[in-house]
């Protein structure tokens, strides 16, 4: 069931709150050692939680719905690990602002989710809570960081989460794992209370089933945080009821390089997918996207030196307590000139310039979101143009232009190829998010890839 | 094109920040500047810095 469906069942007094909580704790307990998507599960709060929430005046728009969220994500009262063993005795004594408004809706956070250590990488195997396993094939990753909320939303352990992506965190993950994921504009969602990778990329977004619980999700935390100094003050618009517009003479740019550049079996679901759209009236338009090669060193021109800042004093205390593959990352940024960052911004700010030059001309771009199928967890490595190439460095192209200019990109379920699902993204303007979440809604009344469900999670 | 610095300049560097990598995390760092520098270089030589007015 998806989140708004739920929603409106508790709503409606079909179920109440703690039902609802008891039926995913016990999926959970059934599920959830063959997928690794927990890492901690607040089994007792929650049902407490969910009992008090019977005696609430006010009933918010997700009241009494299950949700989880990423270990980067403080709950009070509950560990924040950033599955690593850096944190291993952190405890945070105070909600985050998302986790904040989450109540204030009246959700009930059941517990917080796998992710690849610090959230500094795209496979979700960490070494030290092991890898979240793709519900699709249990030998196959989730994709990352958000590895976790990936697991959750495609088993059914969760009606809803939050993950949070640097370059790609929630899009990766949404894609392996056939859940619908938004990356929100930078800033629109307040990072107070979460863990940090790089400050001038870093956003939470929604990862569920659909996009309209993605609407609703979003439409809960976004919002200025006066506490959160790049927190905007920009209005936030009912998201969810701006879904049902059509996406009659929408103009849609296809990254055509993108497209090319993928797996033919993925660019062929992804084709299929944008003639879908077509046929619902929007106008598809071939675009090239300035600056979109050099996008991840820009990129990781600001992100290196940023993640390391991060992490100073634990390197020099902890650095024995890291993975072996986030270590180095880390220590990357200890050799990137001062210069180079300042490269990097002003590379950024030239494709800032060029990106809002190409939405002159459309009002959403898309591509696949992921060029390549999960690998295998041990696997680094995946095939792409006849070529074995690291993954980490596949996805690049295909998810750093979007987090660099801070726009809304979404993953979208369009496909399934060999059993594993492909995902659409869906890039909208700055602050662009109904229009991305209509394109995404319209697809999805039109298709039933999001309810497309692994074996493992089972009848519904 | 930008070449890594040996393992030993990596160590000096971390060690003035504090840092003490094992050698290990230094053929990681190598490996990952190898491809990193030359974009960077290319990068700069793609927005060169703007002339600062008089």
């Amino acid at each position: 069931m998806s989140l708004a469906r739920l929603a409106a069942a508790l709503r409606a007094g079909e179920l109440s709150p703690r039902e609802a909580v008891e039926r995913h704790l016990r999926r959970i307990e059934a599920i959830d050692a063959e997928v690794n998507a927990y890492i901690a599960v607040r089994a007792e709060e929650a049902l407490a939680e969910a009992t008090a929430l019977l005696g609430s005046r006010e009933r918010g728009p997700l009241w009494g719905v299950p949700v989880a969220v990423k270990d980067v994500i403080d709950v009070a009262g509950t560990p924040t690990t950033a599955a690593s063993r850096v944190l291993a005795d952190y405890v945070p004594a105070e909600d985050s602002h998302v986790v904040a408004r989450l109540r204030q809706a009246g959700a009930v956070v059941v517990g917080k989710l796998n992710l690849h250590e610090f959230a500094y990488g795209a496979l979700t195997t960490s070494p030290h809570f092991g890898p979240a396993r793709n519900p699709w094939s249990p030998d196959r990753i989730c994709g990352g960081s958000s590895g976790g909320n990936g697991a959750a939303v495609a088993a059914g352990l969760a009606a809803g989460t939050l993950g949070t992506d640097t370059a790609g965190s929630i899009r990766i993950p949404s894609c392996h794992c056939g859940a619908t994921g938004l990356r929100p504009s930078t800033g629109l969602v307040s990072n107070r209370g979460v863990v940090a990778v790089a400050p001038t990329f870093d956003t939470v977004g929604p990862i569920a089933r659909t996009a309209e619980d993605c609407a609703l999700l979003l439409a809960v935390v976004a919002g200025h945080d006066p506490r959160d100094p790049a927190s905007l003050e920009a209005p936030v618009p009912r998201y969810g009821e701006l879904l049902g517009d059509s996406v009659r003479g929408l103009r849609v740019g296809v990254v055509t390089s993108l497209v090319e550049g993928a797996d033919p079996r993925v660019a062929e679901a992804v084709e299929t997918a944008l003639n879908e759209l077509r046929s619902l009236g929007a106008e598809l338009v071939p675009v090239e996207v300035p600056l979109l090669e050099h996008a991840g060193t820009i990129q990781q021109a600001m992100q290196f030196p940023e993640a390391t800042e991060v992490h100073m004093e634990w390197l020099r205390t902890r650095l024995a307590d890291y993975g072996a593959d986030v270590r180095a990352r880390l220590l990357v940024g200890l050799y990137v000139p001062p210069a180079v960052y300042e490269t990097g911004r002003r590379a950024r700010a030239a494709a800032c310039d060029e990106i809002r030059r190409v939405f002159e001309g459309v009002d959403l771009l898309a591509a696949p979101t992921m060029p390549v199928l999960p690998p295998r967890i041990g696997s680094e490595t995946v095939e792409l143009g006849g070529r074995e190439t690291l993954y980490r460095l596949a996805l690049i192209p295909y998810n750093s232009p979007w987090s660099l200019v801070g726009a809304p990109a979404a993953s979208v379920p369009c496909g399934l190829v060999d059993g594993l699902p492909v995902g659409l993204a869906l890039v909208g303007r700055r602050l662009g998010e109904a229009t991305v979440l209509r394109a995404a809604h319209a697809f999805q009344q039109a298709t039933d890839w999001h309810e497309r469900r692994p074996a493992l999670a089972g009848p519904r | 094109m930008a070449e890594p610095p040996s393992p030993a300049e990596l160590r000096r560097i971390a060690e003035t920040q504090g840092v003490t990598p094992t050698d290990a995390d230094l053929e990681a760092v190598r490996a990952f500047l190898a491809v990193l520098l030359p974009a960077f270089e290319e990068l700069a030589r793609l927005v060169p810095p703007r002339a600062s007015g008089g």
